[in-house]
């Protein structure tokens, strides 16, 4: 004998937090973000103008890119 | 433009688009800068930290500054070419940075950087000029980029990092105007 199966209707699925393609985006912001400082630090720190150039041009890119 | 997943081919378009097109107008700034070389190197850096500065305050709410850009979108035209050939004109547009619209404060002080801020020795303002075409095209390209490596569409980035990315290139030019 076989139990039959519950009807679909009594099935629900439920997502918790945020999804994998928010988290994803969150995390390449932020990694955008990070390398850009990092970049803008080393530059301002070692007194290399074209680091620093470089930093602020990647920055600039970055935050117009949201309207591609 | 992404309502499809853009595969390597595209990306790679896309970013040597962008790159080409920063370095166009990075030159065309790079040859205006030498233009203003006679002005004392004080009054250069007076000027731009004021400007900077105004940008920087506009970028925080506190003043709100009509900045110029061009009020136009890339026509549709642009998108019938093959994919690979598409996103590389397509890019190229938006490289130039004034093609189309200015969402951020942050490319008008890296216009000003590089406009009054660059180096004083030749070899090495043509050097940071093109560095930072080169870093305003890969920044660009971030988007599409990252798309690329994976699986799903997704065209926005969150609005959070893109205005941390703003604010963090205004407080760099300014540093740069400073410490450089």
């Amino acid at each position: 004998m076989t139990t039959p199966l519950p009807p679909q209707s009594a099935r629900t699925v439920r997502f918790r937090g945020s999804s994998a393609s928010h988290r994803v985006q969150q995390l390449t912001g932020a990694a955008a973000v990070v390398v850009v400082a990092l970049l803008a630090l080393a530059g301002l720190i070692s007194a290399l103008p074209a680091l620093v150039f470089f930093a602020v041009g990647a920055g600039a890119g970055y935050s117009l890119s949201g309207s591609v | 433009m992404l309502h499809r997943h853009a595969g390597p081919a595209v990306a790679g378009s896309y970013t040597a688009g962008a790159v080409s097109g920063a370095l166009v107008s990075g030159s065309s700034l790079f040859v205006l800068s030498g233009l203003l070389a006679p002005i004392p190197d004080a009054a250069r850096q007076v000027i731009a930290l004021g400007l900077v500065c105004i940008l920087l305050f506009h970028a925080l709410g506190i003043v709100c500054l009509e900045l110029p850009q061009r009020a136009y979108q890339i026509p549709r035209e642009t998108f019938t070419d093959d994919p690979p050939r598409a996103a590389f004109r397509f890019a190229f547009e938006l490289g130039t940075g004034v093609r189309t619209f200015i969402t951020a404060v942050s490319p008008y002080a890296l216009a000003v950087l590089l406009l009054l801020g660059l180096p004083r020795s030749l070899t090495d303002a043509a050097l940071a000029a093109t560095a930072a075409a080169v870093g305003y095209g890969l920044g660009r390209s971030v988007v599409v980029a990252s798309q690329s490596m994976r699986r799903t569409v997704a065209v926005e980035h969150p609005a959070q990092w893109l205005r941390a990315a703003d604010l963090l290139s205004l407080l760099t030019a300014l540093a740069a105007l400073i410490v450089l």
